[in-house]
């Protein structure tokens, strides 16, 4: 099995490109005649050939394997094949991921800036409670006014800054665009042979 | 492709599936040794060169050319790297990736072989696939379907999507490492 190697090659990756394709005849012929006179030249290059020559030997001794069985196709197996998967799935998030987009863009297009949305609006509304807290409380306790009045400033600074946030139709997108993505990948995977 | 294998194909895009099982039949061999190679297991050689002939049954509607054999390998292939990427995020154990004792599980001495030989031959062989497997699976397909298939290397573009240029340069790395790493066992003869 083994046979000892005095020498050791030190041919370069290019060189090694070259003698990969002299041994499957595939220089041309001034490649050919060229590599040829080096290899004359050259015993490390004339050693890189052998041990190349020496490993592409070894590979077609092996023989090809029997299968153990045999993979010829019956009705049941190819019917267990298309249960598996069909396609549903990357369908249904694809459409998800295109309405997602969709309601991103008409909520970034139709909604001005400055104006609240919808449900920050209904954020809104605790102001008015805590002013009528604020004036039962001045009617009770006089000294309680200037603590609810530090806790209303408080409630009504996140309501600037939620007003404003983008963070819904941004969610959506990115939602919208993994859906497609995922669809997509599928898509090309199955186009992939 | 031969007539023959033309008429096969034909019939198969017409759903005709005992003209595509003599396609099978025909090539289950190469696909399952290929499937071996390029995944050093019988039981995973084996699944996925059946769920090759699946695939090849449900898209050969789509087969142009001339090269079935190729196409068929390359859905091999595409399915060999499949199962590689799912064992790189899954690391597991298989019970049947033993080279040592079953490379070939009905290997028989060939006529004139002593027994001596025969265990030399299939040591050899183990080696040979240990090395194959060390390296990385864009070579070991290039030099897989080159040096033991002796596919051509526009043949080998095709399976792989590649272009000639990649092919050479793939092959010759495959063949340098390797050469490295026969060495390194002891397995090299240098007449």
């Amino acid at each position: 099995m083994n046979s000892s190697q005095p020498y050791i090659s030190t041919a370069s990756e290019h060189d090694y490109e070259l003698l990969s394709c002299y041994l499957d005849n595939q220089l041309s012929a001034a490649e050919g005649s060229d590599l040829e006179r080096r290899l004359g030249q050259e015993p490390a290059l004339r050693v890189a050939l052998a041990e190349l020559r020496a490993t592409t030997e070894a590979l077609r001794t092996l023989d090809p394997l029997q299968p153990t069985r045999s993979f010829t196709l019956d009705a049941t197996s190819l019917r267990r094949s298309q249960r598996s998967f069909n396609g549903i799935l990357p369908f249904a998030s694809g459409l998800a991921g295109l309405v997602m987009l969709l309601l991103a863009s008409v909520q970034l297009l139709t909604v001005p800036p400055a104006t609240a949305p919808a449900p920050m609006a209904a954020m809104a509304s605790p102001p008015v409670a805590t002013e009528r807290t604020m004036a039962e409380a001045e009617r009770e306790e006089p000294a309680l006014l200037s603590a609810a009045a530090t806790e209303s400033a408080d409630l009504q600074q996140p309501e600037v800054a939620v007003s404003t946030s983008p963070e819904p139709p941004l969610l959506l997108l990115i939602f919208g665009t993994v859906l497609i993505g995922f669809a997509l990948g599928w898509w090309l995977l199955q186009r992939r042979v | 492709m031969t007539n023959e294998e033309q008429r096969l194909i034909e019939a198969s895009r017409l759903g005709d599936l005992e003209a595509f099982n003599q396609l099978v039949r025909i090539y289950e061999v190469r696909i399952y040794n290929l499937c071996y190679r390029m995944l050093g297991d019988h039981d995973a050689a084996a699944d996925v060169a059946q769920e090759t002939f699946i695939t090849a049954f449900a898209k050969i509607g789509h087969f142009r050319g001339n090269f079935f054999r190729a196409w068929l390998c390359r859905i091999a292939t595409n399915e060999c790297y499949d199962l590689l990427r799912a064992r790189k995020r899954r690391p597991t154990l298989s019970l049947s990736a033993h080279h040592d004792l079953d490379e070939q599980p009905f290997d028989l001495p060939d006529r004139g072989e002593s027994p001596d030989e025969f265990a030399q031959r299939r040591e050899l062989a183990a080696a040979i696939q240990e090395s194959i497997e060390q390296l990385p699976s864009d070579q070991r397909i290039v030099v897989i379907l080159s040096d033991i298939q002796g596919f051509t290397y526009e043949e080998i573009a095709t399976v792989t999507a590649t272009n000639l240029g990649t092919v050479k340069s793939r092959l010759s790395r495959a063949r340098s490492r390797l050469r490295e790493i026969l060495r390194a066992k002891g397995c090299l003869r240098l007449d």
